[in-house]
């Protein structure tokens, strides 16, 4: 049953809202979560991969929506050289987001939030407060809260409410395509990221197993080039020419924001988190664990607002240091490479493969292979040495 | 004039995030254009991923 008033909304039940809900709700706060799909965990717009670190750090952990364990990764050039990379330390797992996502929606639940699907939130704010206008159930209502999450996602616009632009510049936008396909040869432990200017413009081939002969297998273009490349049509012609013998078992367009987190995360009773806070690494996509740390923060910094019956900007503040202190700074430094890597063209990436081709998978570096390719564009290396340096 | 082809649409919700002028929603099932806010500055259409967002020529301001 929808009350008319809750302590925290959040909206948007991914990763972020679903985690951002387990870390503010008890006996003593309400909490509703809003998702505008019918169905926690689908569709999957994802190539479900994230790091085994930051899951135990952020998140409980369903075993049953573990697909597969990888610690390998294998980086293809344009003429198909490739370096393969061997890293315990970087280990990963690849997910079943719905699996996982109904794990977290379970927890939330038993600790009293309630979930609606199919409730779309049109707007969070009225004169100044928050105020949900959702359509739920084929039907319009509004709800008073103490305090708006937002975590709509890549598309949100719960944040312009508050005064947050989350408008992406084309030159920070991803625009990508992803297959499951299944009946494909590729090893377990190996994540491959394939480069080539022809198939892939300023982004990368990705290709995440699954296990049982599955994995899932996409490419971005970066937004400066995705008006003569179609993201649809180059992975159809990447799969047809490289994995002619699998089967597509699902497949779905997306976007990452290749950008750098938003700087203001807060405002009055307000906080964003996750895809619509522009919350991913730039230079992998990755958005998975970011979106859970960063639900993590914000779902304990709503409940301290809450039980302070403070839920100032100034209040909420907490949440925007400790993000940009932390997660925030690596990013930043990830966004720079990024802009370093839009500069590598098809020969740079030929040339490093060819140089460390025969490098043992356990002396490959990523510090290495990055300052490697950046040699002949001698400006860069500031850049990457800061990264690695943690500047 | 914007157009979205539902069809071809994903819903992956892409235009919304680089639309300046907040002139894209995403719904359940298809994407809604308020055609008084948009200027066809063609950011949309050139970030979809399936190319389901068009602009006709019978009107296009400051694009």
């Amino acid at each position: 049953m929808l009350k008319d008033s809750y302590d925290i909304a959040i909206v948007g039940g991914g990763p972020a809202g679903l985690n951002a809900a387990i870390n503010c709700a008890d006996d003593n706060i309400s909490v509703a979560l809003f998702e505008k799909d019918r169905e926690i965990g689908v569709p999957v717009r994802c190539a479900e991969g994230t790091s085994e670190e930051a899951l135990e750090k952020y998140a409980f952990v369903d075993q049953d929506a573990i697909c597969s364990t990888f610690n390998r990764f294998k980086f293809v050039a344009p003429d198909k050289k490739f370096v393969e990379m061997e890293s315990n330390s970087m280990r990963g797992f690849v997910l079943d987001r719905k699996k996982f996502e109904r794990s977290m929606a379970r927890k939330a639940a038993e600790k009293g939030v309630q979930i609606f699907t199919r409730a779309h939130v049109r707007r969070a704010q009225d004169k100044g407060k928050p105020v949900v206008k959702v359509n739920y159930a084929g039907q319009d209502h509004t709800v008073q809260a103490g305090l708006v999450i937002a975590a709509d996602g890549i598309e949100s616009r719960i944040a312009r409410d508050f005064g947050i632009d989350t408008t992406l510049s084309m030159r920070d936008t991803d625009a990508c395509y992803q297959m499951t396909l299944t009946n494909i040869d590729v090893p377990e432990d190996t994540v491959q990221f394939w480069f080539s200017e022809q198939i892939a413009p300023g982004g990368y081939v990705w290709i995440f197993p699954k296990g049982s002969k599955t994995a899932n297998v996409g490419l971005g273009i970066n937004g400066l080039y995705s008006e003569e490349k179609l993201a649809v049509d180059m992975l159809e012609e990447f799969v047809k020419e490289n994995f002619p013998e699998t089967t597509m078992v699902n497949s779905a367009a997306g976007g990452v924001a290749a950008a750098s987190s938003l700087k203001q995360l807060v405002n009055d009773n307000f906080i964003v988190i996750g895809d619509a806070a522009h919350m991913t690494n730039a230079l992998t996509g990755g958005g998975i664990a970011s979106a859970l740390a960063a639900g993590k923060m914000a779902g304990e910094q709503a409940r301290e607002a809450i039980l302070a019956g403070d839920t100032s900007q100034s209040m909420l503040k907490g949440f925007e240091k400790e993000w940009h202190r932390t997660i925030g700074k690596d990013y930043r430094r990830m966004y720079r490479l990024k802009e370093a890597m839009l500069k590598i063209n098809d020969q740079d990436f030929n040339k490093l493969a060819e140089k460390f081709e025969n490098t043992p998978p356990e002396e490959v570096k990523i510090s290495k292979l990055m300052t490697t390719m950046l040699k002949r564009k001698p400006s860069l290396i500031i850049d990457v040495t800061k990264v690695f340096a943690g500047l | 004039m914007l157009k979205v082809d539902n069809q071809r649409c994903d819903l992956c919700g892409l235009c919304v995030s680089v639309c300046p002028v907040n002139a894209l929603e995403m719904f359940e099932k298809y994407v809604e254009v308020d055609q008084g806010k948009c200027t066809a500055c063609t950011k949309c259409t050139r970030i979809c991923p399936v190319r389901a967002l068009s602009l006709n020529e019978e009107r296009g301001q400051d694009a």
